[in-house]
């Protein structure tokens, strides 16, 4: 929908789209976006270090302490079993 | 596009060569420097690569692709505190026969910059995308009745800048 446009304008601007070649421009952006897959996968990485880092820890820190309160952990989850079987 | 959606380089950039000289002539209009032009339609795309798997609508591309680009010459405007430049046209008119204040080679990008930024953007959309008042509304979340008063108070402008470049140029050929 146009609304009310200047025909002489329109003539104007449909007369400076003029088509830009691409093959340079196309060759920086290439180098550009691999750059930036570049530093994505770096991101990705760094995340992924800390992931598994803090995952270790977590896994260290709660292992043992499963373990130790293994009775209660037991007893604990039956009663939400019947808990839920009675709800 | 499926596939540029799904992270295939290749399909990727067959989509830039399609669509990057309509995304590159209008980042020129509005920003009149081809240089920057360039480099804000390179930005954009990388926008558009990282943001691609997000897209709901594969028929939405161009027009998502248009904000992209929009969004990023706002930025730049921002970021780069571009000041409104409402006299000159007000200029031109008002002394008749006075050369404009660049030079004669004031052409429709030149004319363009003279606009103030919101002013400028709301035309081009209109004038160049072919966008309807309301669609420039949406996308520029401007209120619909100062999308109209821009494109009427700029259009008025900006033929009062090209009508005093006619016979200036005239006079160059007459030379």
């Amino acid at each position: 929908m146009h609304n009310e446009l200047d025909a002489q304008l329109l003539r104007r601007f449909a007369s400076a789209a003029e088509p830009l070649a691409d093959a340079q421009f196309t060759a920086r952006l290439a180098a550009r976006l691999e750059h930036a897959r570049g530093f994505s996968f770096g991101v990705r990485g760094v995340y992924s270090i800390l992931g598994t880092i803090v995952s270790g820890f977590g896994t260290g820190v709660l292992l043992p302490w499963r373990l130790k309160h293994s009775r209660i952990m037991v007893v604990g989850a039956a009663a939400v079993t019947l808990w839920t079987a009675f709800l | 596009m499926a596939l540029a959606m799904s992270g295939d380089a290749a399909a990727f950039s067959e989509l830039v060569r399609r669509r990057q000289s309509a995304l590159r002539n209008l980042l020129r209009r509005l920003s009149r420097d081809p240089a920057l032009a360039d480099d804000l339609a390179q930005q954009a795309f990388v926008k558009a690569w990282r943001s691609l798997p997000k897209l709901r609508s594969v028929a939405a591309f161009g027009a998502w692709l248009r904000r992209l680009a929009v969004n990023t010459w706002l930025e730049h405007v921002r970021a780069a505190h571009v000041l409104p430049i409402a006299s000159a046209a007000e200029d031109l008119a008002g002394v008749p026969g006075r050369a404009p204040a660049t030079d004669e080679q004031l052409d429709l990008d030149r004319a363009l910059a003279q606009l103030p930024p919101d002013e400028r953007l709301c035309i081009v959309l209109a004038y160049s995308e072919g966008m309807s008042h309301g669609e420039i509304s949406a996308l520029t979340a401007l209120p619909l009745g100062t999308v109209k008063s821009h494109i009427r108070r700029g259009g008025e402008r900006l033929r009062a800048l090209l009508d005093a470049y006619e016979p200036l140029k005239e006079q160059a050929h007459a030379q």
